[in-house]
């Protein structure tokens, strides 16, 4: 890298380092401190905070929402959008862009705004509700993690389509005619050679998916009204709720971060593990 | 009778607004190394995908092996396809690829891993089983893709310009090998080119299409030496083309004006005196001699000569409106601008059953 280069870097550097690092360095400094029964931060070297955030009896539901909910939203996510990834891919180009645009739409619309919108649609007197009540299944929707899952799910579908897409579109359809030629049904060649060959994009889409559910703070804030504790809405509790510990939030934010990292490892790891190149 | 691997009948078919194949009807022999030549774009790639089953007629029935078979999916075709690009399956390697039609017939483990072991050993790729495709070059990625359509034991084999990537030296080499592979098989083979040097020395048989239309079927020597239209006599090497009008006819001996000149001719079918007629006269038929040469047929100045190598080849003006093509052996001493003498025998010409095509 020559000088000039290296000259152009520094502005994002700073950058980076003002309103990343230094605020990341502060993070860690309150997790290890300690909160006074006003609320106030005493500072410290405790991994107290730590221990409680694993803390079975506390945070054993916080663990299983969060958790728990991004695998179900990367697995719904994965099921539902396949099917529309692969539809696109085997369109005309023209036909492509205008499908692709119609998935991009919703991103038009503030986030907010679209989770408001099925804040209604999930309402007890919404119609979705009034339905299922029709055939019997009373099922609260609103302030359920059943209610965040389909927001959640909602929100990040697109996430999950766009790479698979991506794969897909590379994919060379005269390997399936190979397959069928050699007398593969149409499952065989999916599960031989179409879905083997589209998993960079079905791992990506998850990690997409995955990784920002896991941190999700509006929707499940929104749609599960308390109920539903993600680990999102408790950090955000614990820093701005009515009875603040500061250090306890940043402890689970730092939790949460690594957790992230521990994903994002695991999958660039693949990345450079794949022996062929499609 | 004999007994026919693939029967196409009156195959038509179209995509949109284009018709690609017009009344296509073939018959392949068993055991036969049967090419379909022609320009891209004359509907031979096709012809061969409706043949392997991924694209059906709109009209017009499929046989193979006797056996109906238009409406047949291909998985239940006894044919395999070598595609243009080979198709490897990327994720997996040489022996999972080769070994795929045996799995997908659920043969047991040790079955598949013998017959994949005698595959590669027949294309010559033995020990190179475990690599991916993409670290083979061209030419032992043909050979793994020609090991995984073999394996399964079809009885006819397609290909569809399977050389078109290879550079000159290996498609000759795979030419024989090919060549090889079918007699040790014994099986059909059909074979898609546009080379129509390599389907003249692979071939038993072979068709020339043109516009969606077989020109012509027959073996090499039969097309090369009496080629049916103009079309098959230009695309199967060089031809001069004589245009002119049958002045005198005795027995099988014909004389043709061509105009200030006349040329005698042998015709195998009938012809009537004044009736318009294009002779076909190959390049290699005509030698040159010194103009005062008794039995010159006609006499030229040669306007250009080309250096080919082996070959020398001479633009000779014979009149006005008329040049020939002569090739001949390149030391000789004739120079451009030097008065000579042509001569070719009566049965060289051959009249073409259209004017025009």
């Amino acid at each position: 890298m020559n000088t000039r280069t290296r000259t152009l870097l520094w502005p994002g550097l700073v950058w980076l380092l003002l309103f990343f690092a230094v605020p990341l360095g502060i993070i860690l400094v309150i997790s290890l401190g300690r909160r006074t029964p006003d609320g106030a931060i005493v500072w410290g070297f405790s991994f107290d905070n730590y221990l409680r955030v694993f803390d079975p009896l506390y945070w054993i539901g916080p663990w299983w929402n969060s958790l728990g909910l991004a695998t179900l939203t990367t697995l719904f996510c994965l099921v539902l959008g396949y099917p529309v990834a692969y539809t696109i891919a085997r369109r005309s180009a023209a036909v492509k862009n205008l499908l692709l645009f119609l998935v991009i739409v919703p991103f038009l619309t503030n986030f907010l705004v679209r989770i408001y919108a099925w804040f209604i649609l999930l309402r007890p007197e919404g119609w979705i509700a009034s339905l299922l009540r029709s055939v019997g299944l009373e099922l609260a929707l609103l302030g359920s993690p059943v209610g965040v899952l389909i927001g959640l799910i909602y929100g990040y579908l697109p996430f999950m389509i766009f790479p698979i897409y991506a794969t897909l579109e590379r994919l060379d359809f005269a390997l399936v005619e190979a397959a069928y030629d050699l007398g593969a049904t149409r499952w065989q060649s999916f599960w031989r050679i179409i879905f083997p060959l589209s998993r960079p994009g079905v791992i990506a889409g998850a990690v997409l998916v995955f990784v920002p559910v896991l941190g999700e703070f509006i929707t499940p804030k929104l749609l599960g009204g308390g109920k539903v504790p993600m680990f999102g809405v408790l950090i955000e509790e614990k820093f701005l709720g009515r009875v603040s510990d500061w250090p306890l939030g940043a402890a689970m934010a730092v939790v949460l971060m690594g957790l992230v990292l521990l994903v994002l490892t695991w999958y660039f790891r693949h990345l450079t593990q794949t022996r062929w190149v499609g | 009778m004999d007994k026919f691997s693939v029967e196409l009948q009156e195959i038509s078919k179209r995509f949109g607004h284009t018709t690609v194949l017009e009344g296509v009807t073939l018959r392949v022999r068993a055991g036969e190394f049967f090419s379909l030549l022609g320009p891209s774009g004359c509907g031979k790639t096709t012809t061969l995908r409706i043949i392997a089953g991924f694209e059906s007629p709109d009209s017009g029935a499929v046989f193979i092996n006797g056996i109906p078979a238009t409406t047949t999916p291909p998985q239940k075709r006894d044919v395999n396809l070598v595609f243009q690009n080979y198709a490897l399956f990327p994720h997996l390697t040489v022996e999972q690829n080769v070994a795929f039609g045996l799995e997908m017939q659920k043969l047991p483990r040790s079955v598949i891993r013998e017959r994949v072991g005698r595959a590669l050993e027949l294309v010559r790729l033995s020990g190179l089983g475990s690599r991916f495709p993409h670290q083979l070059s061209g030419g032992q990625q043909q050979r793994v893709a020609l090991a995984r359509a073999i394996v399964t034991e079809p009885s006819v084999l397609l290909l569809d310009e399977p050389l078109g990537a290879l550079d000159l030296k290996l498609r000759q080499e795979m030419q024989l090998e090919l060549k090889r592979l079918q007699r040790e098989l014994g099986i059909t083979f059909i074979y898609v080119t546009h080379d129509q040097q390599e389907a003249l020395t692979m071939s038993d048989r072979l068709a020339v299409m043109h516009w969606g239309r077989v020109l012509q079927v027959g073996t090499p020597q039969q097309i090369y030496e009496h080629p049916a239209t103009r079309f098959v006599a230009e695309f199967i090497g060089e031809s001069n083309f004589l245009e002119g009008r049958v002045v005198h006819m005795a027995d099988r001996r014909a004389v043709v004006q061509i105009g200030a000149l006349q040329t005698d001719i042998v015709s195998d079918c009938p012809l009537q005196v004044n009736q318009p007629i294009t002779l076909v006269l190959r390049p290699e038929r005509i030698q040159l001699c010194a103009p005062c040469e008794r039995d010159r047929v006609w006499t030229g100045i040669v306007e250009e000569l080309i250096y080919a190598g082996s070959q020398m080849r001479y633009r000779v003006r014979v009149s006005a409106e008329l040049a020939l093509t002569v090739s001949g052996p390149s030391a000789n001493g004739i120079t451009a601008g030097e008065r000579v003498g042509l001569t070719w025998d009566p049965q060289s010409l051959r009249p073409l059953s259209e004017r025009s095509a």
